[in-house]
This record gives C-alpha cells, structure tokens and sequence, in this order.
C-alpha cells in the first residue's frame, strides 16, 4: 500500500471491508465525537443465497453472548434480570445509518438519538445514583441527562426471526464436500450492497477465511502485508500460512446451530 | 513566544509528574539495599516507557483511538476482558498506593496519623475528579512535582564521592551481602515503577480529549523525550541520594520517612518542606490520574462515554467507577494495610500486566488505515519489537522471583 | 493519641519474607540442611531488620537534636521505628528454637533486641517531651545498643 493512504480510511465506498477486524468490537462514535457504545456483534440475515449484513448489536445482552462459559450465561442472565422489558432482545441498529468506517464506526443523527435512549445502565445511573450527588453537572449538555425519547421504533428494530451473529460465523468450523476438516473461519469479507459514499448500508459477504490457527487472526497481518513490524508479521504469517479464503458462492450452507460451514468443493 | 512557553509547561509538567509513590518507594528502597547498581534498570524503564507512550500518544493523536479501544479491537472481547481486569486490578492497587503516599506525606508534615487523613485524601481526589477541576490542576500538580528536584540538590550538597558512585552504576554487579534473586526482583520492581500501564492510559486517553492532531506530534515527542528521560532522572537522584545517606548505615527504606531522611540531613528543615511538597504533589496527581485510568480502562473497553473533561451527567458509568474506585481505594487502605506494601505489590504486579498492554499499542502503531503515513518507521518498530521481548521476559520473571525472595526479603 | 497499632508491625511482614526465605533455603538445600544454621540464619535477618530501624530512629532523632528537621517529623519516624523493633522483638522472641544449642544464639539475640527496643523508646519519650539534652543521651544510648545489633550480626552471620 502506498505511502499517501490518508489516515482513517478504513472503508472506501464500493472496496471491501472485513468484519472481523474493522467493524466487530469497534467504537461507535457520533457527529460530535461522543461515544455510543461498542459494535457488541453484527446481525446478518440470508436474502437470496447471500450473506448480508444488515445491523449492529450494542450493549450488554449482545456483549454476554460473546463471552464463553459461565460468565457468558451469568452476565446474560444479569441483564435479562435488571432490563426493564419482560423478555428483552438486544437492539439492532441498521448499517443505514451507519455513515463512515475509519478506525472508529461513525453513525448518523438519528442513530445518535436512539442509541443514547437505550442506554439502560447509564441513564439509570445518572437517575438514581450520580443526580443525588450534589454538584453533579452536564445535564444540559444535549447528551447528557435525560435524553430526548426516540418516537416508538424500537420494537422495529428488534432481531428479526431469522437473523444470525456474525460472532456465530467467525470462529464456525469449515467443512469441505467430502467431509474433511478445512479449519476454522478466521474473517469474513464482504463489499457494500449498494456503493455509497454517504452512507455505509447493508453489506453483502463475499468471502470467507479458513485456517486451522485463530490466534491473532485479528491484528491486520493478513490484510496488509506489509505491515511492520517486520518480525512480528513474519511469525504471524507465518502461523497463518494455511489459511485459506474462500468465495462465498463455493459455500453450500451455513448451519447456525451447530456452527458449521458446508463448502461446496474440497479445497 | 507562546507556542514555546506552552511548550515548556508542557515538559516542565511532564517531569514533575513522572514520579508517583511506586518510582519513590522503590527508588529509595534499591538506593538503599543496592546502591546505584540497578542505575541500569531505570534507564531501560525510561526508554521503553518513551517508546510506548510516543507511539500510544502517535496512534491518539493520528486516529482519535486511546490505547484500550485499541485492546478489545485487537485482541477480541475475551481476551481483552482478561487484560481488563488485569489492568484494573493494576491500576486501582496503584491507586490504592497513591492515596496512601498522600496521606503518609500528609502524616510527615503534620504527625497526625496517616489513617485520619485517608479518608479525607480519598473524598479531595473524588471532589477533583467529580467537579471536573483535573485539567487546571494538572499543570499545578505537575510543576509542583518539580520540587523533587530538591533530591539532586541534597546529592550534590552531601559531596560524596563520586568515583564508587559511577563506577557502581556504570558496572553493575549483584552486591556482595544481596542474594542474586533478590537483585532480579528488584530489577523487575523498578522496571514495573518506571513503566506503569496507567501512564500510557492515561497519556493517550488525554490526547484523545484533547484533540490533539498530527500537528500536535512535535510537541507530544518533546513532553515524551525531553520530560520523562529528565522525569526518570529524579528517580536516579532519589535512589542516590538514599545510597548516599542510608545505605552506609544499614538503614533499609520501608517508610516514607526514610525516603526524606536523606534530604533532611542535607539541607534540612527547608529540604524538607521542598520534599513533602513535592511528595504531596506527585502523589495527588497520580492518585487523580490513576481513578481516572480505572475509569477510562472500563469505559473504553465496553465503549461508554468517558473523559476528565466530561461531567458526570453525560458520564454517569465513568464516574460511577471512579467514584467506586475511590471508595474502596480508601477501604482497603482503612484496613490498616501498610501502604508502602501495597506500593510494592502494585509496581510488581505492573510488570506483570504489561504485555497486553503493549503488545496492541505496537501492533496498531503500524496500521496504515490508522496512521497513514505516520506509522512506525525502523527504530520505532526495532525498538518496540524488542521491548515487547523485554516486557513478556520481565512479566513471567515477576511472580516467580516474588514467590523465591518473599517479596524482597 | 495512641501510636500502637499505629500501623501493622513489620514483623507481619518481615515474617512472610523471613519465613519465606527460610522455606526457600529448606527446598534449595534439600531437607538436610542444619536446623541450628536456619535459626541462626533468622536471627541475623532479624538483628539486620532492628539495626535498620533503630538507625533511622538515631538519625531523625539527631536530625531534631541538631534543629535540622521539624519535631513533627523527628516523631513520626520515631514512632514508625518503635513499632518496627517492637514487632521483630516480639516476632522472633515467638520462635521455639529448634534444639538447646540454638539457645545462646537466642539469648544474645533476645538481648541484643531488647536493648535497641528500650533505647527507642527512650528516645521517644525525651522526644516527646521536647527534651533536647535527654534526647540526646538517649540518642547515645541507642547509637551503643545499635553497634551491638551490628557485630551480635557480623557474629552470627
């Protein structure tokens, strides 16, 4: 890559984009540098034999997900306890407004608005807790107190029924025709639905990568080769060499509940 | 004219604030034992702490990311969960420390019992943090700090002589009365004090606040390499002065008071007021800095709004854990628990965390969709690459060698 | 105000690393090694410990006598000093030896310790009192009870 890449241009509209390393777990900022959460997970829905991912998961239920074992049940269980819906799903918001990716995600107005009325534990802290202390200030600033509420869309933006994680997709295990273990899926690849330069939209995968070793699969050796240090990216390629990227029409099928991935070619 | 006298406090501040009570206790406590023979470890300390937080304060100021945001984006959710908790654990047990030098300085100057003046120290940091006041006093605190200068002034008073002094920190051996293991120990305490994990949180959280940008660079690399190589030259002369004054006695410093006691006999009354002006002064500011890099450690791992700019309405998560931090900060010290202890574990337990710290600093330092053009050239990348070597060799080395020397016995 | 208690002795945690050590020295040398030569060994730790604070108690001390340091000061080391001899006294006196010939080892220690003890407090109590010449004869009495700690050490060790 050439010299004069211009900081912060992680996604350029129409290029492709890996979900693992530029968008999952990444800081969700807005207009004004405020911060609105992590991308806990990203939703990903099947439309037409493509795999197409169409929102963002933020906040504790989508968090608790991704941690393995007892503290994963616990943490879940936590937030289904304290939240004050009945049966409580994590919000999605849709990637349409989503309007940059650079090293942070960058949402529009609207999304401002609304992740910041559904921050549960902040707003209840600042109610309960940090209001009873005197001197507590910021509640004027427009995202601090209590927020404007956003005009009764939530319930649209539940998961949809058959939408699945892409934190189900990375790490699945890969299997090949005839059966044989292809390793486990390292990224997932994918390229906007439509090009934008305003906004980011729905992106449609269009590979997968498979390789037997996971560990430090997510620093950005793989996408940039030449990225230094020297050594570092060396052992690191070198502990990568076998994996393999994979169209996603030689995918046959993704079986979410078990976490496997069906390639129609032995590779 | 301006520009440079911005620039100026800005160094002037950076001295002042390199040292905390980890650099004073474990400085004086090696003067003590191990004469200026582990020199050598501070200068290695001082140098990678350069290296890591030009290169936290470069990818801050280039991309707007502070170092944990970094963490959980590099290593995942889990595995940045893990260096969460490690580094919280670090960070709060040092900032446990912190009020405690507070309020064992506070003890010196008045000799009312430390204890009393825990709670207050604990409810005077809070206040600052929670009024948001930080940032004015930032720059007090840190030109305050340079009254520890007075520490090379008492060395050069005490005329010592000079030739062992060199020609022990220039060739550095094991002391023939010290155990090898506990020269290790040491080593590793000294290198956790002088590269604590909260410097770099904090540093690059408030060039994130701050705004800086590539314009800022210059100026961020002169704090960086002109303050903390001077900052890290207090530390010499402390662990000097000690050698010169306690060492011949056979007194081992475990106090705070013995950490003064060689100014006193320098230049006296005066000395000693110039000391605990300056002791109050780094450890204060380090006790805000270190609530403040609890808080942003957790914020900035699960995404909250975080900043010492920012009030707690618009923060309630952040400063909610600094407030708690602070509280149980000052329960533990309640439970009579020897600060000076706790500082010891605190900077042992530093060397520990390091690797995951670091480790994502050097691997986003390079990524050009961050940085652009601005990503590590050779030296950078030759210098980060082997301090990583260093920091994972210094981390496994620490329990081990705690567990074998019991803690430096 | 009390100063007792004033902080957990060093003893707390002179012991763990006393202890420590001496497990340390156990498994490195194999269960043979001399039980005598431990005991022994934990006695001139404990001596070296005194000698340490006794002399920070003999410097702060002449630092006031001399007017070179406020009394604020000159007493709160004092008093850390005092805590510190009192809790290593108390600690090793604790310690069963291991066979009667361990047992001059412990009655020269035991004295030896004592005497530092008694002259810190002594040191304290003119100081307490703003009494310049008996903290001054005191500080002598220590210095002399410091230098016995001192080769009872080099003895020993």
């Amino acid at each position: 890559m050439s010299d004069d890449v211009a900081p912060g241009r992680a996604f350029q509209a129409g290029g492709p984009l890996a979900l693992g390393l530029r968008l999952m777990d990444h800081q969700l900022l807005g207009r004004e540098q405020e911060m609105l959460g992590n991308v806990d997970d990203v939703a990903m829905e099947e439309r037409d034999r493509r795999l197409v991912a169409v929102g963002l998961l933020r906040g504790p239920g989508a968090w608790s997900h991704r941690q393995p074992g007892a503290l994963g049940r616990w943490g879940r269980a936590i937030w289904r306890r304290l939240h004050p819906q009945e049966d409580p799903h994590p919000a999605v918001l849709p990637l349409d407004h989503v309007t940059r990716i650079d090293s942070a995600v960058h949402v529009d107005p609207w999304a401002e608005g609304y992740l910041s009325a559904t921050e549960g534990l902040e707003l209840w802290l600042r109610q309960h807790v940090i209001r009873q202390i005197p001197g507590a200030r910021g509640g004027e600033h427009p995202m601090g107190g209590e927020p404007p509420p956003v005009g009764g869309r939530d319930t649209d933006l539940g998961l949809s029924v058959d939408a699945h994680l892409l934190s189900s997709l990375l790490g699945a295990q890969v299997l090949a025709a005839d059966g044989s273990d292809a390793g486990r899926v390292v990224e997932v690849r994918a390229v906007q639905a439509t090009a934008m330069s305003s906004r980011v939209g729905p992106l449609v995968v269009t590979s997968l990568v498979h390789g037997r070793r996971r560990l430090g699969g997510e620093l950005g050796y793989r996408e940039d080769t030449n990225m230094g240090p020297r050594l570092l990216g060396a052992a690191l390629r070198w502990w990568h060499r076998h994996a393999v990227e994979t169209r996603w029409e030689d995918v046959s099928r993704v079986d979410w509940h078990t976490r496997r991935v069906h390639l129609r070619h032995t590779p | 004219m301006k520009r440079l006298f911005a620039v100026a406090l800005g160094i002037l501040t950076a001295i002042g604030g390199f040292v905390d009570i980890g650099d004073l206790v474990t400085n004086a406590a090696v003067g003590s034992r191990f004469g200026l023979s582990l020199v050598w470890v501070v200068v290695v300390g001082v140098l990678g702490i350069c290296v890591f937080a030009e290169m936290s304060g470069r990818v801050a100021a280039v991309s707007g990311r502070a170092t944990f945001d970094l963490i959980r984006e590099r290593l995942g959710p889990q595995v940045g969960l893990a260096a969460l908790v490690g580094s919280m654990a670090v960070t709060f047990l040092t900032l446990t420390a912190e009020i405690g030098g507070v309020a064992l300085a506070l003890e010196l100057a008045t000799s009312l019992n430390y204890l009393l003046w825990v709670p207050v120290v604990g409810v005077l940091v809070w206040v600052v943090l929670w009024r948001v006041r930080f940032s004015l006093l930032e720059n007090g605190f840190g030109l305050a700090g340079l009254a520890l200068i007075v520490f090379a002034v008492a060395v050069w008073k005490l005329g010592p002589d000079w030739g062992p002094l060199v020609s022990e920190a220039l060739h550095p051996a094991v002391p023939s009365q010290e155990e090898g293991s506990t020269y290790w120990f040491y080593a590793v305490a000294l290198f956790g004090a002088a590269m604590t994990p909260y410097e770099v949180f904090f540093f690059s959280s408030g060039g994130v606040e701050e705004k800086w940008g590539p314009d800022s660079l210059r100026t961020m690399r002169a704090n960086v390499f002109i303050g903390f190589p001077l900052g890290g030259l207090l530390s010499v002369a402390i662990a000097a002065a000690a050698a010169i004054v306690l060492r011949p006695q056979g007194i081992e410093v475990t106090t705070l008071g013995q950490v003064a006691l060689p100014v006193v006999t320098a230049l006296g009354t005066l000395g000693l007021v110039l000391v605990l002006v300056g002791f109050f002064a780094a450890t204060f500011g380090a006790a805000c800095e270190t609530g403040l890099s609890v808080g942003y450690s957790v914020a900035q791992y699960f995404g909250w709004q975080w900043g010492k700019f920012v009030e707690p309405l618009r923060a309630a998560r952040f400063h909610t854990v600094v407030l708690l931090s602070c509280i149980a900060g000052v329960g533990i010290l309640l439970t009579t628990v020897d600060p000076i202890m706790v500082t010891e574990y605190s900077v042992v337990f530093s060397a520990l965390a390091l690797p995951l710290t670091y480790f994502p600093i050097l691997v986003v330092a390079n990524d050009r969709t961050y940085l652009g053009r601005h990503v590590n050239g050779r030296l950078a990348n030759v210098l980060g690459t082997a301090y990583l070597v260093v920091v994972v060799v210094a981390s496994l080395a620490a329990v081990p060698l705690m567990v074998v020397t019991g803690a430096g016995q | 105000m009390s100063r007792a208690g004033h902080r957990r002795p060093l003893a707390g945690r002179r012991s763990l690393g006393t202890t420590a050590a001496v497990v340390a020295a156990l498994v490195t040398t194999g269960c043979t090694s001399d039980p005598t030569a431990v005991y022994r060994d934990s006695a001139v730790a404990v001596l070296e410990a005194t000698l340490s604070e006794a002399r920070t108690a003999e410097l702060a001390g002449r630092l006031w006598v001399a007017d070179r340091s406020p009394h604020a000061m000159a007493v709160v080391v004092v008093a850390e000093s005092e805590t510190g001899v009192g809790g290593e006294t108390s600690w090793f006196e604790e310690q069963q030896p291991p066979n009667r010939a361990s047992d001059p080892v412990r009655g020269r220690t035991v004295d030896a310790l004592d005497g530092a003890s008694s002259a810190v407090q002594a040191v304290r109590i003119s100081l307490d009192r703003f009494d310049r010449p008996g903290t001054r004869a005191a500080l002598d009495e220590l210095r002399s009870a410091c230098s016995d700690l001192e080769s009872l050490a080099e003895e020993l060790g």
